[in-house]
């Protein structure tokens, strides 16, 4: 705690629980054939990503892979029928889905919005 | 370097576009419009088909340019081609190489029936001719060849298979939409019968533009009919009146593409391939030593100005996102409209990440691909997975 007092640790951790942006939209990608036949859908948000975000996105389920040394981080988290991957510090991600699984877009849209309801409770 | 973005790309489409493809645009539009034999109006777009027309035939080895006609790309002018010359699928021979330009309008139209006969390319995407041969059969009416792969950059030998086509007879229709501008093209030399190619890639034309050449012998039916502003008092063609630009000519883009055609040929298609090999090596032998990935070509060859890898560790997909979102490097992954190559090249079910350059890419900036791609692989290498 060197040099930080208590007020200032608390202000930290204020910006850090504000710095949840808020979901707006999720929108088909340009790139239809990035995802080998999967659907992508880009998840717009209000503002960027940052590594607490991304650690509560970690909740979605699946596999979490994390790549902090390149130049700007990457996040992919991925599942049977899924793949959400994103860059620390963008304003959104991308989730790629199986046909038959498009109902996980709209568990991820609601899994969004609680996050940010619950973070301004 | 830190926010430019690094453009390679290009085999989807060329960027930026030279400037004096934005200013014939530009001034195509500010001029008063002329339509193709229609109204008295003299200005800049008076003409600017033909002289467009003059110069393709210029890049493409075509002497007799008026032959070329417009269509807004190369799957259009495919399409086209393909339903005019009313050949059913199965009397085609094709190869493996071919972009879904022309495999889907072979597995898909109506009026062509059957399936095409697919010869198989090698670990480079190269297409001996001999076997190309052996696939004709009593009932083959024709062959349809892409020039330059856009997911290896390999080139055929066009000139080849064009005397065997003509040896057995055979229609020979040439897809260039990856070498028009970029690699000597010899239609009338190589015995072509059709020759389709895009106008926004090698030749730094606009989206939307395009065409085809149709040798004057060939019998190819209008697939499309309406207004030409030119012997209006007709309503029905006989044989040998066909017309095949008809409706309002996409004039501002040709104009655009002329100046494009222009840009290239001031140049020299052979200074272009030259610098564009070069480059090309240049990058084999950067990314050669990265562990991880498998090049999808052989970089002895002359090869067109693409390059395809995959990871064996990582998906293409993944790859290309990193590159576009942390590096601002934007490359393509996936199949690349291209379907068929990748079980012949060894490339993964999802595909390949595409490298793909024009004349004025700079050194530096594949520099900075290798050296992002370094740092991809190292960080996946050392990274663990973790499970929610």
């Amino acid at each position: 705690m060197k040099g930080i007092s208590a007020g200032k640790f608390m202000e930290k951790k204020e910006i850090q629980r504000n710095d949840f942006p808020e979901y707006t939209k999720c929108i088909e990608s340009r790139e239809h054939c990035a995802e080998s036949g999967w659907y992508a859908f880009d998840f717009m948000l209000t503002g960027p990503m940052s590594e607490a975000y991304i650690g509560k996105l970690k909740k979605i389920g699946g596999s979490f892979l994390f790549l902090t040394m390149l130049k700007k981080p990457f996040f992919k988290l991925e599942a049977e029928n899924y793949i959400i991957k994103g860059v620390l510090g963008n304003d959104f991600f991308r989730m790629a889905v199986q046909d038959d699984a498009k109902a996980e877009l709209s568990r991820v849209e609601k899994y969004l919005v609680e996050l940010c309801t619950n973070q301004k409770k | 370097m830190e926010d430019k973005v690094i453009y390679l790309n290009h085999a989807a489409t060329s960027y930026p576009k030279p400037r004096c493809v934005l200013k014939a645009y530009t001034a195509a539009l500010e001029a008063l419009p002329a339509g193709q034999f229609r109204g008295e109006i003299r200005g800049i777009n008076d003409g600017a088909m033909d002289r467009c027309r003059t110069n393709l035939g210029k890049i493409l080895g075509i002497a007799d340019a008026k032959r070329i006609f417009f269509s807004s790309g190369a799957t259009d002018a495919a399409n086209l081609i393909l339903e005019g010359l009313g050949i059913q699928a199965d009397q085609i021979v094709t190869t493996a190489t071919e972009h879904n330009c022309v495999l889907r309008p072979m597995y898909n139209m109506t009026s062509i029936k059957g399936i095409p006969q697919i010869v198989p390319c090698n670990q480079y995407g190269y297409v001996d001719p001999e076997l190309v041969e052996a696939a004709i059969t009593f009932q083959t009416r024709a062959i349809v060849l892409n020039h330059c792969s856009n997911v290896t950059g390999c080139i055929q030998n066009a000139a080849e298979i064009g005397f065997i086509a003509k040896k057995h007879h055979l229609l020979y229709v040439l897809d260039v939409s990856q070498s028009a501008g970029v690699i000597p093209v010899e239609a009338e030399n190589w015995n072509t019968d059709a020759v389709f190619f895009t106008g926004h890639k090698g030749l730094f034309g606009v989206q939307g533009t395009g065409g085809y050449y149709l040798k004057e012998t060939i019998p190819c039916r209008p697939v499309r009919f309406g207004g030409t502003g030119y012997n209006s008092e007709r309503i029905y063609y006989e044989s040998g009146q066909e017309e095949y630009e008809v409706g309002t000519q996409n004039v501002p883009g040709i104009a655009a593409l002329n100046a494009g055609c222009e840009y290239v040929i001031k140049k020299g298609i052979q200074n272009i391939q030259k610098r564009e090999v070069k480059l090309i090596q240049y990058l084999y032998c950067k990314l050669a030593e990265i562990k991880d990935i498998k090049i999808h070509g052989d970089a002895s060859r002359i090869t067109g100005p693409v390059l395809s890898f995959h990871s064996t560790k990582m998906k293409a997909s993944d790859i290309a996102y990193i590159l576009q979102n942390s590096y601002h490097i934007v490359t393509r992954a996936g199949l690349h409209c291209a379907p068929l190559i990748h079980s012949f090249i060894g490339a993964p079910s999802d595909g390949t990440v595409r490298v793909s350059i024009s004349c004025n890419t700079r050194k530096e900036e594949l520099d900075a691909l290798a050296e992002a791609l370094y740092e991809i692989t190292g960080a996946f290498q050392k990274a663990v997975l973790t499970k929610e």
